[in-house]
């Protein structure tokens, strides 16, 4: 008989040691595991968070690019900016559109059509030969519009057709090249009225050059009186009047008033900068109509330059406040009401730098202000709905830029201003819809606006992080697309797509917002 | 007493799974952790070629502003039929036999003295010739001029060179004063000699550099011509006129632009992130001579070609500078004063970086009426 063998067990301090042991290892692996996971939970979520922030940079740079976020050719409800035809004869920031023919009264936003007739007549008249009233004769543009190369014009060696200063409306195919007499600016911007100096006369603003340069062919100039003193400290002087009429003929340098005239309703002041050369001088002469009236910007007396330089405020022997008294700081959260500026003025039109009265350059003109192409679909500020008129008072309307522009001193909220440019300007908006709510939210935007003559296309990146909410940006300054060159991407019309460029031979190449409409 | 032996395959199979299986997982999770860092990187190149092409952009009308005035060498001399580097005539005197490389200012894309199409010399001269002489891609096309005639093309790969035309030392002061205490017996102490020609070319032609206090020699140094011009054509990349174009290797494949001239002042810019060098195609580079570029493998062009990133953009040039009119208003606290009294233009007081000088403006290349960027490829770039 056998005795069953007895199987060996553990001991108690065996089995203790490897439980032990065996909880050790298992922690071990566990907490490897568990760190592994971890980290590639946390490189997984900032994968995903770098994931949308390039899919952020790239969407930047397409709306650098082609200006979708401010215009959507493919979508009618994202085509505001094309409005024209806009009446804001009663708006009181507007006084300075009056009629001077043969522009109308209207005006256009960045992407409006700017040779259209009809109803929807652009702030741009349709051309017409003023001398003549014939709608021939001036044809524009003068060369094919299929959006090939600019044509320089005149022809060396060749004599300007007879018309030749009577365009009224912009020829996208011109190159507007220095050599061509009917581009260069005709005034003297050292020559002003200084009403402390010489009371009681007209002003003398950019001197007395309507005779040869005007907008109108036949411009009306009154007498004119110089009285001394000047300079100080002379207290008086003898005076003398003055009668000066434009000849027979009319004036021979019609086109530059009328390109900036036309320009400045049709497409607002950005645009105005956007389109013509980096040498403008942004004035003209007009005929006038005004007895004594020294309100600049509107009218101007005794044939004298009409800047775009408006000192609202100006009235006689008034002194004017100083142009830092903006309609954004005027009125920076609630843009749909209009109240007039705490100081009792007129809302500021296109100022420059605020010192003084006459014609300037771009870099004065934005030595302290800034134009932008307002966006109309920044929620923050108008919950996706603005009105006509703000979008238009916007889009003729500066901001103070300057170094006053970072404080609120003086009860005139710069600050409070520039903040509000900002946020019409650049808004910025999610990526996309209906992401999961652990993702982080991501915010892109493109704005574009000018400051001390430089064009700045400034693109935001804002991400926040859903874990632990922390906001961080990226902004960056790019070159790409100007809105001349947005318009020619898109095919006049309403949501008729983009507009096909080829060079090659023979192509057929579709109409674009640049030319006539 | 004995006992039975212990099955311990058992035990270590155990263990050997746990591990095998901890381990699987762990390998799994490396390796998408891996992957996803690499489609990260591969993601980030591309937002890092974007950036480099937008670069080219900038690069592209820098070239074409900077074109408009300068770096025109090439113009004919009267009576010669092509302009080369070797019957340039001397500017102001075209009946000259001299022929002598100049580099003369120019007055624009469009010459804004009478609307032609420049470049031109002061003389008028223009700096460039319509004969055919180069093929670009597509294939059957015709040739079109050297640039910068009108329709014509050129390349920019923008590699760096190991050493740029006119290169020179990076020698803050050739000619220092002898300042050093010791040596106040020496008759150049804390006196300013310019012994040393300053500055002085990377490239040494046997100028000498004589330390503080040492007299120079007798005789003077031979200066080697050859080092500073080796002659107008073929370069030996030793020279100091015309550098060392072999490109440094770390700069290579990164990104070019090229321009095609397609009316007198509009211009059809490609930019580009990759090692294309700005050959639209292979048989392109082939029949321009250079295949060797791309070991003369066309499929490898073709895989270079696959992973770069082109874009095409529309410019306009205008001769317009920004004006230099800050100061034509009154002066804002003092009024009745005229501010151009005070700063009258290029004043000596005007200071490079103030917003308010007139030298702030400076620009002599004038400056871009719109860009367009294309939405798709065109026939000819």
């Amino acid at each position: 008989m056998s005795t069953p063998r007895r199987t060996r067990g553990f001991t108690l301090i065996e089995l203790m040691l490897a439980i032990g042991l065996g909880i050790l290892v298992i922690y071990t692996a566990y907490s490897g595991f568990r760190m592994a996971s971890q980290c590639i939970v946390v490189a997984n979520r900032l994968s995903l968070e770098n994931s949308l922030i390039r899919a952020g940079y790239s969407m930047a740079h397409d709306q650098l690019d082609y200006w979708t976020n401010l215009d959507d050719p493919n979508d009618a409800t994202h085509e505001t900016l094309r409005l024209s035809g806009l009446n804001v004869s009663g708006q009181n920031w507007a006084y300075s559109f009056t009629a001077q023919a043969p522009f109308p009264t209207t005006l256009g936003l960045p992407f409006a059509p700017m040779n259209a007739t009809g109803a929807a007549a652009g702030a741009f008249p349709a051309n017409v030969d003023p001398t003549s009233g014939a709608s021939s004769g001036s044809a524009v543009p003068r060369n094919a519009s299929t959006g090939g190369p600019m044509v320089v014009l005149p022809l060396v060696g060749t004599v300007p057709p007879a018309n030749w200063e009577n365009d009224n409306g912009f020829d996208p195919t011109y190159a507007w090249a220095p050599h061509d007499p009917r581009t260069w600016f005709r005034g003297n911007p050292l020559e002003k009225w200084l009403w402390w100096v010489a009371p009681n006369t007209s002003p003398t603003i950019m001197g007395r050059y309507g005779a040869f340069t005007n907008v109108t062919p036949t411009p009306v100039f009154s007498t004119y009186t110089v009285n001394g003193p000047y300079p100080p400290p002379q207290t008086s002087a003898p005076s003398y009047s003055a009668n000066y009429q434009a000849s027979s003929n009319y004036p021979p340098h019609l086109w530059y008033g009328r390109q900036l005239l036309g320009l400045s309703r049709a497409i607002g002041w950005y645009g105005l900068f956007d389109y013509l050369p980096a040498n403008t001088m942004f004035g003209y002469y007009l005929s006038f109509s005004q007895a004594g009236g020294n309100l600049w910007g509107n009218t101007s007396s005794a044939g004298n330059l009409a800047t775009f330089y408006t000192f609202p405020g100006w009235n006689g022997q008034n002194y004017a406040p100083y142009p830092w008294q903006d309609p954004f700081v005027a009125n920076p959260i609630n843009p749909t009401g209009w109240v007039s500026n705490p100081n009792g003025g007129w809302y500021w039109n296109f100022v420059g730098q605020g010192m003084g009265p006459t014609t300037m350059g771009v870099y004065s003109l934005t030595s302290t202000s800034s134009y932008a192409v307002s966006n109309p679909y920044g929620d923050s500020i108008d919950n996706g709905i603005i009105d006509s008129n703000t979008l238009a008072w916007r889009c003729y309307s500066y901001s103070n830029s300057d170094y006053s522009a970072t404080y609120n001193g003086n009860n005139q909220g710069a600050a409070l201003g520039l903040q509000y440019f900002i946020a019409t300007t650049l808004p910025l908006k999610a990526i996309m819809a209906g992401t999961p709510t652990n993702w982080p939210n991501v915010l892109v935007g493109c704005g574009h606006y000018i400051k001390s003559a430089h064009y700045v296309n400034l693109a935001k990146i804002r991400w926040t992080s859903p874990l632990t909410g922390q906001v961080a940006e990226l902004s960056f300054d790019g070159l790409g697309t100007t809105l001349r060159g947005a318009r020619m991407q898109r095919r006049p019309g309403s949501a008729t797509g983009w507009a096909n460029w080829d060079n090659a031979t023979g192509a057929t190449n579709d109409a674009n917002m640049d030319g006539p409409q | 007493m004995s006992s039975r032996p212990r099955p311990a395959g058992a035990r270590q199979g155990t263990i050997l799974i746990i591990v095998a299986g901890m381990s699987a997982l762990l390998a799994t999770m490396a390796l998408t952790f891996v992957a996803k860092m690499r489609a990260d990187a591969e993601e980030s190149a591309l937002v890092l070629q974007e950036a480099q092409a937008r670069i080219m952009l900038a690069a592209a009308c820098n070239y074409i502003q900077e074109g408009s005035r300068i770096g025109w060498d090439t113009y004919k001399a009267a009576g010669s039929a092509n302009p080369t580097d070797a019957n340039d005539a001397f500017p102001g005197d075209p009946n000259s036999s001299a022929t002598v490389p100049v580099h003369e200012e120019t007055f624009g894309w469009i010459d804004t003295r009478d609307g032609s199409s420049g470049p031109k010399t002061q003389e008028g001269r223009v700096c460039w010739t319509n004969v055919p002489a180069v093929t670009w891609a597509p294939s059957g096309s015709p040739q079109r001029p050297l640039w910068p005639a009108p329709t014509s093309i050129v390349r920019c790969p923008m590699y760096v060179w190991q050493r740029p035309p006119c290169a020179t030392q990076l020698t803050a002061a050739y000619n220092p004063i002898l300042t050093d205490p010791n040596q106040t017996s020496n008759p150049t102490y804390l006196y300013p000699f310019l012994h040393n020609p300053d500055p002085q070319p990377q490239v040494s032609n046997g100028w000498v550099q004589l330390a503080p206090g040492t007299n120079p020699p007798a005789a003077a140094p031979t200066i080697s011509t050859t080092l500073y011009d080796d002659g107008a054509n073929g370069a030996t990349q030793s020279d100091f006129i015309h550098g060392d174009p072999t490109p440094r290797t770390q700069t290579m494949n990164k990104s070019w632009f090229r321009v095609l001239r397609e009316g007198p002042a509009t211009f059809l810019i490609t930019v580009g992130a990759g090692g294309t060098m700005g050959f639209r195609s292979y048989s392109e580079a082939s029949a321009q001579g250079f295949a060797t570029l791309f070991n003369s493998d066309s499929g490898y062009f073709q895989d270079l070609s696959d992973h770069e990133m082109r874009m095409w953009y529309r410019v306009e040039w205008s001769a317009a500078v920004t004006d230099v009119t800050y100061h034509w208003n009154l002066h804002h606290t003092l009024g009745w004063q005229d501010n151009y009294t005070q700063w009258p233009q290029n004043a000596s007081h005007s200071w490079a970086y103030g917003p308010r000088s007139s030298g702030f403006d400076r620009n002599m290349g004038g400056t871009f009426r719109w860009i367009e960027r294309l939405r798709t490829e065109p026939t000819f770039w």
